[in-house]
């Protein structure tokens, strides 16, 4: 199995998804991932000399829009109905530090 | 620390600005049809695709690609016919699908420019632009008359998606520090969101606030946004470096947020320039970080530190097609394009005779502009003759006003234009002093009458009448010849007491270009 990720690419990842593992999962899910990258190997041997890239999955569709018209959505009530908790007609989450997308 | 501009003497601050605008005038959001509506109940309007709920999928609001368009058409930026979506990863509770939708390396806009007019004080903290002389070129700036103008480059405008609110509770007035826990709101979550980033072009904390400014005046006149600093759908990131004059490389640059108002824009990027100039010349380095501007504290804080680069592993949206713009599609657009301010100034200037100076005040607000257009209605053939004083009253006595009575619009005053002309008329015909003149537009505010009723009514009719001046005159004149001896015997400066016994004998209604005439003809 080759080395594609290192454990150091691991825990970057899992701290950019906020999910805490330890050393031997760390360990676990490195040798998971490299297996996966390694499944997709046979598509490296296929000879593609002359084959347009693909930059996008629905490359065949274009210009999809929709008027600027209100459409029914969901009651307050309904949209913190699988919330785990709510607090105010919020939802109610852990504080965590950091921040949001630079926006 | 020392004043900014003694510190642009020795330093070059290099500035960039990210601005995003939400696009309220719209009645949906961006990739789904939950109405948009600032101050409604919480998680009021929201949908499957706006909670990122699995197996939703997003469609774009077409009448948001127009108005980006638009926004490009407006900022004379190129309309790029093919892009596409991508998806922007990060993890954290602002945004439930944990990708923000935003455009990749190609947006709907790119390489535009806004070109600034900056004079009076505002000019001053450019401190190379000083040694040129009128029309002399330096860099992006060409010296005027009265300052000088900047060209400033738009790299890019592309289209993006708000986050949710948040509010932290546990901790201290909403703070995240100490916080437990936080609520979350999604009816902002998905709004349209524009985000236009200049290139490093800006020199000073004032090209910053007109850059601004002008861009506020654009996406008001193509409507938009309502561009509300205030409720936060009009906001400007600031990037700032600094480097020694005479100096290619750039310094190390910080980012600066909370600048929610044309002031706090200006304040902010001056401290910060001020601030790593203070730990540059102590030998100090800056760091490569975020900062904060507290305007009650008047300075700037570290929010975070950026030792990495953020990785936000962008990808091309899967579920949302590319974009093939069509010629027909810009050109739609481009007929909805409203007259700007600067074309509507030019003509101001042409057809009115204004000063650029005046022109371009005028046109700060659409509402004024409009006001303004409405009196040159009202003169009519006297339009060239009342267009300055009219300019006059709407730059000076009415914008006053409006700055001193926040939430007051023009449209609520009393002041019509058939007013604003009838007013500036008595001025011109010497009916009423210019003192008097702003009696009467308090006059006219205050009571919501014609202000030659107010004239009529106050008994203020100036007197002009040369005959019942010289009148006054000759008596003053016969009552006072001890004073007139002094006068003619070189104590000139009688001549005050003499119109101030005139006035008072005309209990304040003469004329004083006529009294001082007649009084210099009969002294000789």
């Amino acid at each position: 199995m080759a080395q594609h990720l290192t454990e150091r690419d691991v825990r970057g990842i899992a701290e950019y998804a906020r999910i805490g593992l330890d050393e031997a999962e760390v360990a676990q899910m490195t040798a998971d991932l490299n297996a996966i990258i390694d499944s997709l190997k046979p598509i490296t041997e296929y000879d593609l000399a002359g084959v347009e890239p693909t930059f996008h999955p629905i490359g065949g569709l274009s210009n999809v829009m929709r008027e600027d018209a209100e459409e029914p959505g969901f009651a307050q009530e309904v949209a913190l109905a699988n919330a785990p908790a709510a607090q105010d007609g919020c939802f109610l989450v852990p504080s965590i530090l950091g921040e949001g997308g630079d926006r | 620390m020392r004043v900014l501009e003694e510190v642009l003497r020795d330093w070059e601050a290099v500035i960039g600005l990210e601005i995003h605008a939400e696009l309220t005038t719209l009645e949906t959001k961006m990739f789904c049809g939950c109405k948009l509506e600032f101050g409604a109940p919480p998680n009021t309007h929201t949908c499957p695709v706006c909670l990122g709920l699995p197996g939703a999928l997003p469609v774009p609001n077409k009448a948001a690609i127009e108005s980006i368009v638009l926004a490009g058409l407006a900022t004379n930026c190129d309309i790029e016919r093919r892009s596409m979506f991508y998806r922007k990863n990060y993890m954290y509770p602002d945004m439930a699908k944990n990708f923000q939708t935003t455009q990749g390396p190609v947006a709907f806009c790119m390489r535009g420019h806004l070109d600034l007019a900056v004079d009076g004080p505002a000019a001053r903290e450019r401190v190379d632009a000083a040694a040129l002389s009128e029309g002399e070129a330096l860099g992006n700036i060409v010296r005027t008359a009265e300052g000088y103008t900047a060209h400033v480059g738009i790299t890019r405008i592309h289209m993006e998606e708000d986050a949710g609110k948040m509010v932290h509770v546990g901790g201290g007035e909403g703070r995240i520090a100490g916080a437990t826990h936080s609520l979350v709101d999604y009816n902002r979550a998905g709004t349209p969101l524009i985000e236009l980033v200049t290139e490093p072009d800006l020199r000073t904390p004032e090209e910053a606030r007109l850059f601004m400014q002008k861009l506020r005046q654009i996406y008001l006149a193509i409507g938009i946004s309502d561009c509300s600093m205030e409720e936060g759908s009009l906001r400007c990131d600031g990037n700032v470096s600094l480097r020694r004059r005479g100096e290619a490389e750039f310094g190390v640059k910080t980012e600066l947020k909370n600048m929610n108002s044309f002031k706090n824009l200006h304040d902010g990027l001056a401290y910060e320039i001020c601030r790593q100039a203070e730990v540059l010349e102590e030998g100090g380095r800056v760091l490569q970080e975020t900062r904060h501007w507290d305007p009650s504290a008047k300075r700037t804080i570290v929010m975070r530190t950026k030792e990495t680069a953020d990785d936000y592993r962008l990808f091309p949206e899967p579920d949302l097609a590319p974009y093939n713009l069509s010629e027909e599609f810009v050109e739609r657009v481009r007929a909805k394009l409203p007259e700007l301010p600067d074309a509507r100034a030019a003509r101001f200037e042409r057809d009115f005779g204004l000063s650029p100076y005046d022109a371009r005040h005028l046109v700060e607000s659409a509402e004024v502009a409009a006001f303004f257009e409405a009196c040159m209605d009202e003169a009519a053939a006297e339009a060239g003759a009342l267009a300055k004083p009219v300019a006059n009253l709407l730059i000076n006595d009415v914008t006053a006003h409006l700055n001193a009575h926040a939430g007051e619009a023009l449209a609520d005053l009393p002041l019509t234009p058939a007013r604003a002309v009838e007013l500036v008329r008595l001025v011109s015909e010497d009916a009423i002093s210019s003192k008097q003149g702003k009696e009467v537009f308090a006059a006219v505010l205050a009571e919501d009458e014609d202000p030659a009723v107010i004239v009529e009514a106050r008994g203020m009719r100036q007197v002009s009448d040369a005959g019942a001046i010289e009148a006054v005159v000759d008596a003053v004149l016969a009552a006072n010849p001890d004073k007139v001896a002094q006068y003619q015997g070189g104590k000139t400066g009688l001549i005050g007491f003499f119109v101030g016994q005139c006035m008072k004998e005309m209990r304040g209604q003469g004329n004083p270009k006529v009294i001082n005439e007649l009084l210099a003809k009969r002294l000789g």
